[in-house]
């Protein structure tokens, strides 16, 4: 983990000097490259997860709370 | 903290006065849970000590309004509602008339109504406060959330970071279904995010998020077997205070033949002792400028927590027999198409999918999902 976590690191930090025109964003724009879900899909994962596994949480959510399934 | 949720408030309120609502998008789903299995928690079983059925049929009717006020100022509102039929907790007072926790879950209409308002700062400068509200028969729950984004190197990189805080009200049952009084919690949930665009055609996001919950965190009806005097069950003990982290690695890898590859990996740990691993995979592809296709893969595995047990005894001071706080293996496979109706109107996508989600405990979940809406 310790080490995933680094490579991760370091991938972004010597990355972030590298900056893509906005001509060239386009494939980015595509709805297939968001990495994050659109609302209703995200409440329909908490949904699925979050009230069966005990790890829920992190990942710009709340564990717990806001649901009597919990 | 304070200073940046007044000044959005003040914004908005200034904005509201003088601006229009615009709207930007409407979308509509619907999504029915199904699912089949059995757990200790449960008393749906033809023996007291037993396993008992986890059956349980959800359907959910979801609506999100995306309205532009402005320049600067957008709210994004879902609406949700949850009608639920659960075994489980109609079970839990079988031998007399039904109570109340009984009919909530013969049929438990649940509805939740969550609006997030973001504001422009700047071009790389965005803040938002997040309210919600969500009604059970007997459950009550407020949030309240702010967040703050920064975008820079030209946009290719955006940090970001966000605090929410929930308030939970409900009412306590014993394992017999009796009303023994009303019961609280609190969850505090802080999250950082950092998303890069490594180049053309790949991005990746990594954030970290902390929770910590207080007060009462079991739904307070759920039972664990007992090995006391005799065969019986006694309600789950947990403890009253949990800290939880994540941390989530996600990337998006544009494909050659049209299609794009994504992937994500989540770390998950808590004083509870459940240390958890999730890798997804999703596999997408376009067929035509107007469909693409979507097929994923999910894993995730965790340890049970440190007081799980399936036969306690009277003298322990913290026992769950919750299979979802057990240890086990789960897979979700699914599939999702994506079309787009231009003839309909401008904008106008119908989303079709379906997932199974099953475990080494053998839960299991069907998931068919349906969405539709339009973006303006």
């Amino acid at each position: 983990v310790v080490r995933l976590a680094l490579l991760l690191f370091f991938a972004l930090t010597l990355s972030s000097c590298v900056t893509v025109p906005q001509n060239r964003r386009a494939k980015l724009a595509d709805p297939m490259m968001s990495v994050s879900d659109d609302p209703i899909e995200t409440y329909r994962k908490q949904k699925l997860y979050n009230s069966r596994e005990g790890a829920a949480g992190g990942d710009g959510v709340a564990s717990g709370g806001g649901c009597g399934c919990q | 903290v304070k200073r940046l949720a007044l000044a959005l408030l003040f914004v908005s309120s200034t904005a509201a006065a003088e601006d229009g609502l615009q709207l930007k998008a409407v979308e509509t789903g619907l999504t029915a849970f199904e699912q089949r299995g059995v757990g200790y928690q449960s008393q749906a079983s033809s023996t007291v000590l037993g396993p008992g059925s986890e059956r349980l049929i959800v359907f959910e009717p979801q609506l999100l309004v995306r309205a532009r006020q402005g320049e600067r100022l957008e709210h994004s509102v879902l609406t949700t509602l949850d009608i639920v039929t659960a075994a489980s907790p109609n079970a839990v007072d079988r031998l007399r008339k039904p109570d109340a926790i009984s009919n909530a879950s013969k049929t438990n209409q649940a509805g939740a109504i969550d609006w997030t308002a973001s504001y422009a700062f700047s071009p790389h400068v965005n803040g938002a406060l997040r309210n919600g509200v969500h009604l059970e028969e007997n459950f009550r729950s407020l949030w309240n959330g702010i967040g703050a984004s920064y975008s820079f190197a030209e946009d290719a990189a955006t940090a970001s970071a966000s605090l929410q805080q929930i308030h939970d009200w409900f009412d306590r049952f014993d394992v017999t279904g009796v009303r023994v009084g009303r019961a609280t919690r609190t969850t505090t949930s802080g999250n950082a995010g950092f998303t890069q665009i490594l180049g053309p055609e790949t991005v990746v996001h990594a954030s970290y998020g902390l929770t910590t919950q207080t007060g009462e965190l079991s739904n307070t009806w759920n039972s664990v077997p007992l090995n006391g005097y005799g065969e019986e069950r006694e309600g789950e003990l947990l403890p009253r205070q949990r800290v939880r982290h994540a941390l989530v690695g996600r990337f998006a890898q544009w494909l050659p033949w049209t299609g794009a590859l994504k992937g994500s990996y989540r770390f998950y740990a808590d004083d509870w002792g459940v240390v958890a691993h999730t890798l997804e995979a999703q596999l997408l592809q376009r067929f035509s400028p107007l469909v693409y296709a979507r097929a994923s893969y999910r894993f995730h595995t965790q340890t049970a927590v440190d007081f799980f047990t399936t036969l306690a005894t009277p003298e322990t001071t913290f026992r769950t027999a919750d299979s979802d706080l057990a240890s086990f293996e789960a897979h979700t496979i699914g599939g999702k198409i994506s079309v787009d109706v231009p003839s309909l109107f401008e904008g106008s996508h119908l989303d079709l999918g379906y997932e199974r989600y099953f475990r080494t405990d053998h839960v299991r979940v069907n998931v068919v999902l349906w969405q539709a809406g339009a973006r303006f």
